[in-house]
């Protein structure tokens, strides 16, 4: 049997490193050990890939979307019913950096095409996967690249590739940009077209060498006839890059950082750690996996239990994990997208080129009554698998009955293992104290207490430490 | 195997498909993923589906359509008020939609003896029944509409958990495709339970989300078997027969297959789900062709909406030669008819129905 530290480790590995686990599956991983589970998350390939075909057969309007709100149910199955939860969570990742949203782009199939990109290289080298954005359509029209031509440069996206992409206000000049604005003129997407009554027209990228400046360019101390891959490639190598990406990576899967825009002025709360991934993603070749081990394996990693505030995504998909609700075909995949967009994140529609403020700012009033519903609506439903298991398993600890405090206690545990304030704590202690001693012995007791367990869960669900991860 | 598409030295050459001397024709498209349903003002047709499941042709020629819906309530109308049921002629002289919003997971449509419409909801775990002629303003629903209803979920004998395929056979009982306990029901039309056959495997009479099914002249049962890539045949009280398909790819295989149909000359049609296609067997198991989908030109419903404000759309439309090339292929099939002048009549998850006729005597005029 794992020890509670070891499940805890687990538990917190597998909420930053995927959208959270049942507790069963939890106890079963940190037995197997938490490297072990760390090279496995590494190794999606090694799980079978999420049966789409059954979402396509009982959801027909997610196998041929016609609308974003489609494209975003098949995301949120993937996030809910995927055995490759590294390899989602890094999708989700790279779309906050990369933040290309459907209301400029308005082809929602090449943005799942994008999104499918990040699926497919987000875990392998960063300057293949920079190389590929480039010429990537969405990503072409999300910053103009497609009005960028030799005799009339568009700076938009050669702009947004130093300074949100890759190095960061600071590290380059405005006649960088102008120069790499340069080296991506010709770069476009192909056709141009409306779309027909039965389907919208695939885009591809389309590079036109009439439109292509060609001449000398001098960027970031190099010379050359450089064209958008060279360009990305020097990008690519720069040691700015490297922290930059670091930093976005602490701030996701580690502990919330300020939003991108303060990161010039605001040094990052942990410098020796980006250092340290830094020199990972260096020494590793610019691969994300190795970065991603060194992350998950760090002190500082481990160190930081409920340091992040969850995204929406991760609240959405963890309680469905947790309690086990929709798994599988159900009429209500449908309406998560717009859940998802009351609690403040549109997927595939991030409001800027900045992605999404993160941390406290996924928090007021509107968003954390919509989180808290969500999940307290799911916990406090004892026909629910998840929250059957939670039950049974409370109820099989200290004999027959327990105190309140200890009900509460066993109630935190399954939560998370979760760590709340003393006030917090005093809280629960009272709502529970109120019907005292909860016993198991009879039918009518397990019924009455079940009932007690899911209204504490649906307690904990509002409490302020849930909302972290 | 032959298909010749299109223009030829000025004349025109019927779409056709032609294998072991039989052709399909391609006859017409109809429909398309549209919210309107019951006629424009100016008295043209309309008559969209969206995301069509399954459709049933009435004795009178008669077509309901079950359409899935959009996924989500419609901003502004209470509801997914493309969940419903239109009812159409194979010229497309679209009569009307009903039961809007009268279930939640519609799967398979049949029609009993008396004319009433059976369908399976695969998410309430129940059969509803309707009144054929209960004609719906649009957008106006009624989710308490169908005039009987049975059904109960779970996986004793005699409950249902994701129902789809529905078929009645000749004594007017139902079968249906209980596809989350991978077994084959069958029920008096008012929901008492008879018989049922099959388990969860690959085996012969085993199942893994059985979908589709259809009865032969003589009330053999043929079961889409979606999830073990093949169509099974058994005799009326549920003895295995034989296999159409496999998951081996040689030009017989199958991808989750979701609907299948018999003709008059026992010639099978499986929609080929995964692969976007007809296969067409012998009756004895020989692959002989497949559909594609061969749409080349647009229905009466998408002419009226690309002729709406002004044929903005539609000179745009006329500008893009290759749009019914890449438009014209099924998107998924789901359910299948054949009526009874041999048309085959296929629901395509892109929002409509596509129509072949079946010529054993074609000569073709103009050899390619």
């Amino acid at each position: 049997m794992p020890s509670k530290d070891d499940i805890s480790l687990i538990a917190h590995l597998m909420r930053r490193a995927g959208f959270g686990q049942r507790r069963d599956e939890i106890e079963r991983l940190a037995s197997d050990g938490y490297e072990n589970t760390v090279e496995r998350l590494l190794d999606p390939e090694s799980q079978p890939d999420v049966d789409m075909y059954m979402m396509g057969r009982y959801h027909p309007w997610t196998d041929h979307p016609s609308s974003i709100d489609h494209h975003q149910s098949r995301w949120i199955y993937r996030m809910v019913m995927g055995k490759r939860p590294l390899e989602e969570k890094i999708v989700l990742f790279w779309h906050h950096v990369f933040a290309t949203g459907n209301a400029k782009v308005e082809n929602i199939d090449e943005m799942a095409t994008e999104i499918d990109l990040f699926r497919d290289h987000g875990m392998g080298n960063f300057q293949t996967l920079l190389e590929r954005l480039a010429k990537n359509p969405a990503m072409i029209r999300w910053l103009d690249n497609n009005e960028n031509h030799k005799r009339a440069n568009n700076e938009n996206w050669g702009r947004e590739l130093l300074e949100l992409f890759s190095l960061g206000v600071g590290y380059y000049t405005e006649d960088d940009v102008k120069q790499a604005a340069r080296a991506f003129t010709g770069w476009t997407y192909t056709p141009r077209k409306v779309v027909m009554p039965w389907k919208k027209y695939p885009w591809s990228f389309d590079y036109q060498p009439y439109d292509h400046d060609s001449g000398e360019k001098s960027f970031l101390g190099h010379e050359g006839r450089f064209n958008g891959d060279d360009v990305v490639e020097v990008v690519a190598r720069q040691p700015a890059t490297a922290r930059f990406i670091s930093r976005h990576l602490y701030n996701f899967f580690v502990a919330d950082e300020p939003q991108v825009p303060a990161w010039p002025f605001e040094p990052p709360q942990d410098r020796t750690a980006i250092d340290t991934l830094s020199e990972a993603f260096v020494r590793g070749g610019y691969e994300m996996k190795p970065v991603l081990r060194t992350l998950f394996n760090s002190d500082f990693f481990k160190n930081a239990l409920y340091k992040r505030v969850k995204s929406p995504a991760e609240v959405v998909a963890s309680a469905l994990i947790l309690t086990g609700d929709m798994n599988g075909p159900d009429p209500r995949w449908g309406d998560l997208p717009s859940v998802q967009s009351l609690m403040g994140q549109i997927i595939y529609d991030p409001p800027s080129v900045e992605g999404w403020h993160t941390g406290k700012e996924w928090i007021n009033s509107g968003a954390m009554m919509n989180r808290v519903n969500f999940v307290a609506d799911r916990v406090s439903d004892t026909d629910l698998p998840g929250v059957k298991a939670i039950i049974q398993k409370i109820s099989e600890m200290n004999g027959s009955s327990m105190n309140p405090e200890q009900l509460v206690q066993h109630c935190l545990d399954q939560m998370g293992p979760m760590e709340i304030s003393d006030e917090t704590r005093q809280e629960l202690l009272k709502q529970v104290e109120i019907d005292g001693i909860a016993s198991w012995s009879t039918e009518k007791e397990y019924k009455a207490s079940s009932k007690r367990v899911a209204d504490l869960l649906a307690l904990i669900a509002g409490t302020r430490e849930y909302q972290f991860a | 195997m032959s298909r010749t598409p299109g223009y030829i030295d000025g004349y025109f050459k019927m779409i056709t498909t032609s294998a072991a001397g039989r052709t399909w024709h391609f006859s017409h498209a109809l429909g398309r993923p549209t919210g309107e349903h019951n006629g424009a003002p100016d008295g043209s047709y309309t008559g969209g589906s969206y995301y069509p499941m399954d459709i049933a042709m009435a004795p009178d020629g008669h077509i309901f359509v079950i359409s899935r819906g959009i996924g989500y309530e419609l901003e502004g109308y209470g509801g997914d008020v493309l969940l419903r049921i239109g009812k159409t002629t194979i010229d497309e002289n679209h009569i009307g939609d009903f039961a809007r919003c009268g279930f939640v997971g519609p799967a398979g449509i049949a029609i009993s003896q008396d004319g009433n419409v059976y369908v399976t909801d695969e998410f309430e775990n129940t059969v509803s029944v309707f009144a054929p002629d209960r004609i719906l303003a649009f957008p106006d629903h009624r989710p308490d509409e169908s005039i009987n209803r049975w059904g109960i979920a779970g996986s004793a004998i005699g409950q249902l958990t994701n129902p789809s395929g529905i078929v009645f056979d000749a004594d007017d009982n139902i079968l249906i495709s209980d596809s989350g306990n991978h077994r084959i029901q069958k029920f008096t039309k008012n929901g008492d339970y008879i018989s049922s056959w099959g388990k969860y495997g690959p085996g012969e009479g085993e199942f893994k989300r059985p979908w589709g099914l259809c009865l032969d002249n003589d009330q053999n049962v043929y079961v889409a078997d979606w999830g073990n890539n093949r169509v099974q045949k058994f005799t009326a009280t549920g003895d295995y027969t034989m296999t159409f398909g496999s998951s081996v790819d040689d030009g017989s295989d199958l991808d989750h297959p979701s609907a299948v149909a018999i003709d008059s000359d026992n010639d099978v049609y499986v929609s080929d789900w995964g692969n976007r296609r007809i296969q067409i067997y012998e009756p004895g198991g020989d692959v002989i062709t497949a559909l594609h989908g061969d749409v080349n030109k647009l229905s009466k419903a998408a002419e009226y909406d690309l002729g709406r404000n002004g044929g903005v759309y539609r000179q745009i439309f006329d500008g893009i030669h290759d749009a019914m090339s890449m438009g014209k292929t099924f998107e998924r099939p789901h359910g299948l008819v054949v009526d009874n002048k041999n048309r085959l009549i296929v629901a395509d998850s892109c929002g409509r129905l596509q129509i072949y006729i079946k010529d054993n005597d074609w000569v073709d005029p103009l050899p390619a």
